[in-house]
């Protein structure tokens, strides 16, 4: 976990992608707890570094505003659907957006982007 | 359990409380064509975007943002709401404190006033290294 913290500190890629792989691979957690309980520690990391931004005029509310409005819809709905979903489609949709990130980074890191 | 509902239902409700202030927020700078804070022309988004770290052209501190409202400038109610769901994991370490320590759960007290703490200090620090 100190290591998903640094490396999404580093990279700015969200540290969901490395905390829920090892919460449930090594700490053998259900996926659906660990989603839910990754989304929760993502938002009190977070909480202490959007303030120091805020704090530093670095939060934009002409970009701040539609991300949030559009982060909290999503989430809501994300939430409701996450509850009637079986938890095999979740983890095949998580491979799915593991590959989609780990590409665009191969493709980042080579500058093709 | 009660304790969590009711956290539960807290944390939902500031969610909504702070979607509610920023879209009012956007949609006063919609209807007037003004942040209210000079600087940045709606007519051209890209002086909007442009990064100034000596002079922002928005509110960044909760005096500006409490003067801002005051003055109903649009930014100031974005910038509010945007408090709110920052605020909202906050109180929510607060309150689970308050929450172990009703299940008399002393280890976990400590551990999460020490994270909370953690938090209050990281706002400190970044409020200090200005």
């Amino acid at each position: 976990m100190f290591i998903a913290g640094g490396v999404s500190g580093l990279l700015g890629i969200g540290s969901g992608i490395l905390k829920v792989p090892a919460m449930d691979i090594a700490m053998k957690l259900p996926l659906k707890v660990s989603t839910a309980t990754s989304n929760f520690m993502i938002g009190v990391t977070a909480a202490a570094s959007a303030g120091v931004y805020f704090y530093r005029g670095d939060i934009n509310p002409f970009i701040a505003a539609p991300v949030a409005m559009g982060v909290l819809i999503g989430a809501t709905i994300g939430t409701r659907i996450m509850m009637r979903t079986h938890s095999t489609l979740i983890r095949r949709i998580f491979v799915g957006v593991l590959v989609l990130v780990a590409l665009q980074m191969m493709a980042r890191g080579l500058g093709l982007r | 359990m009660r304790v969590e509902l009711f956290i539960a239902s807290l944390l939902r409700l500031g969610v909504i409380l702070s979607f509610l202030i920023v879209a009012t927020g956007v949609i006063a700078v919609m209807v007037t064509g003004q942040t209210g804070y000079g600087q940045g022309d709606l007519d051209d988004l890209r002086s909007l975007i442009t990064y100034r770290p000596e002079n922002p052209p928005f509110p960044y501190t909760l005096d500006q943002v409490l003067s801002g409202i005051l003055a109903l400038k649009p930014y100031a109610i974005i910038s509010l709401g945007l408090l709110v769901l920052i605020a909202i994991p906050v109180i929510r370490v607060a309150a689970s404190i308050i929450a172990f320590a009703v299940q008399g759960d002393w280890l976990y007290v400590g551990i999460t006033a020490y994270v909370l703490s953690m938090l209050l200090l990281s706002f400190a620090i970044g409020k200090a290294g200005e």
